[in-house]
């Protein structure tokens, strides 16, 4: 796993890649729905699963000396890299929002939306792997061709951010409740975090599983 | 009497418009073994149905006495796999892709693997986009040949080189066959190749194991046949394949069993290539469309 991991990360994780991850950081920007930040991840791939096929990923992988079905636990490990690199972008950023930036600008710290909080987090990785469990096993039954999987997958998390901020514009109590980090609130926001976890590990895993079982069946 | 290190049994892969049919063979550890067919008889299904990277319908691959698909992993490990030239990330240099698969190798041999670059003369802080077709091939041969596989398994390893490179690289086959008991199966269309440093050869036809044996048995039931085309009577062109008769001379190609048929013809060993010119054109004779 680490072999493959370092493989990726080494030839396949594109500086552009990078930079869309590196986006996230625009969670800063005050009165702007927080969630939005995160859908310049799902752009990475994108980048990342093209490139990969110009460059003939597949044909080099194929032939180290690792199970067919593991050329897939690689990209899914490539995956939850860009996921995480995006994560950890966006931190430093949302707790300057929180402690400096939505005090010194006026309405700033309104909580028209989800807001930063560990609620948006949890939804956030929970997203993510929604996103590796849809994507990868459909891009694995052709894996030459990304465009379909890609561009559905992308515009499904984005309508179901949608649907999340219009929920939490809609019901500004829930709003101030997960983003009051104290008592109950508190414990429902970690626990969601705690869940967003376990569905961004355990679809990635599950993503891992199907697009293996693609793979095995196409002749490379 | 050395062990077969690769078992192939029965193995079919049916396409729309082509199919592998029992194809069944062996490779002895330490051999060298031609694997030769015209384009499209099936060298290339067979090799990626070993490797795994093609799923085969029925049959047994079997390496080391074990299924393939059971030891997955180990099996790739001890196996080296070259397509032609390396034709992977373009952008990336030499000594980046080196280094990204020495990792996944246990045998890895960070010295064999300098001693070849300097061999081939290759510049690791190249790119591969910038080497030409011939570098590829080396460079595709330097990976699979630095990690001490006891199978090479190679497709087209000699197209794109010049004479003396492939001289170069057939006696590192040679070398790496006699010094590591080394198994080396190749595909080619450079037939005398071959000639230069195969042990076994074995025929693909038409998705179909046609023969294998030695290259010494294989050559001893055909003789070249040549003399003056006015002497030959109709039953004994019949009987030539790859007959091609200019300014009053022929030549061609005969079975040995018939040998005593054409008692007034120069008769001798023939080469690998005019067995296969025999083999896929028959006694199509001289057949163009002009």
């Amino acid at each position: 796993m680490k072999k493959l991991l370092s493989k990726e990360l080494r030839l396949c994780l594109t500086p552009q890649a990078i930079i869309l991850c590196c986006l996230s950081s625009l969670i800063i920007i005050p009165s702007w729905p927080s969630i939005i930040a995160f859908i310049y991840t799902f752009m990475a791939f994108i980048v990342v699963f093209p490139m990969a096929i110009a460059n003939h990923d597949m044909e080099y992988t194929a032939i180290l000396p690792v199970r067919k079905k593991d050329i897939v636990k690689g990209k899914v490990l490539l995956a939850i890299s860009i996921e995480t690199i995006s994560i950890l972008i966006s931190i430093p950023f949302a707790l300057l929002k929180v402690f400096f930036v939505n005090g010194s600008i006026p309405a700033a710290d309104a909580y028209t939306d989800l807001g930063i909080n560990f609620v948006l987090y949890g939804i956030v990785l929970g997203l993510s792997g929604l996103f590796n469990l849809i994507f990868i096993p459909w891009y694995y039954k052709n894996p030459y061709k990304t465009a379909k999987s890609q561009v559905f997958t992308t515009f499904l998390i984005m309508i179901i951010m949608m649907v999340i901020m219009s929920i939490f514009m809609i019901f500004p109590e829930a709003s101030k409740f997960v983003n009051t980090f104290s008592g109950i609130a508190l414990l429902v926001q970690l626990l969601s975090l705690f869940i967003g976890l376990l569905l961004f590990l355990g679809l990635s895993a599950l993503a891992a599983y199907l697009g293996g079982k693609q793979l095995e069946k196409i002749d490379l | 009497m050395n062990k077969d290190i690769l078992e192939i049994k029965n193995l079919n892969k049916t396409y729309p418009k082509f199919k592998l049919k029992d194809v069944s063979f062996t490779l002895k550890e330490g051999t060298i073994c031609g694997f030769i067919g015209r384009n499209g008889a099936g060298k290339t299904t067979t090799i990626k149905c070993i490797y795994n990277l093609i799923k085969r319908d029925s049959g047994e691959i079997l390496y080391d006495g074990e299924d393939i698909l059971d030891i997955e992993t180990k099996a790739k490990n001890e196996i080296g796999l070259l397509f032609g030239g390396v034709d992977y990330y373009p952008n990336q240099k030499i000594k980046t892709i080196a280094s990204v698969t020495a990792k996944f190798y246990k045998s890895w041999d960070q010295s064999l693997y300098r001693r070849l670059l300097d061999f081939f003369d290759l510049n690791e802080e190249k790119k591969i986009k910038q080497l030409s077709s011939g570098m590829k091939v080396k460079f595709g041969l330097t990976l699979a040949l630095s990690h001490g596989a006891k199978v090479l398994l190679l497709d087209e390893p000699t197209s794109g080189l010049d004479p003396v490179s492939r001289d170069e690289v057939l006696d590192c086959f040679i070398k790496v066959s006699e010094l590591n008991m080394t198994s080396i199966l190749f595909s080619t269309h450079v037939i005398s190749d071959l000639e230069r440093c195969a042990d076994e050869i074995i025929y693909i036809k038409k998705g179909e194991i046609y023969c294998q044996s030695s290259v010494e048995d294989f050559k001893a039931n055909y003789l070249h046949i040549e003399g003056l085309a006015t002497n030959l009577s109709a039953e004994q062109k019949e009987n030539i394949g790859h007959l091609s008769i200019h300014q009053g001379k022929f030549f061609g190609i005969v079975l040995k069993e018939q040998k005593d048929n054409f008692p007034d013809y120069i008769l001798k060993e023939p080469s690998l290539e005019e067995i296969m010119l025999y083999i896929e054109r028959g006694n199509e004779n001289e057949k163009t469309p002009f």
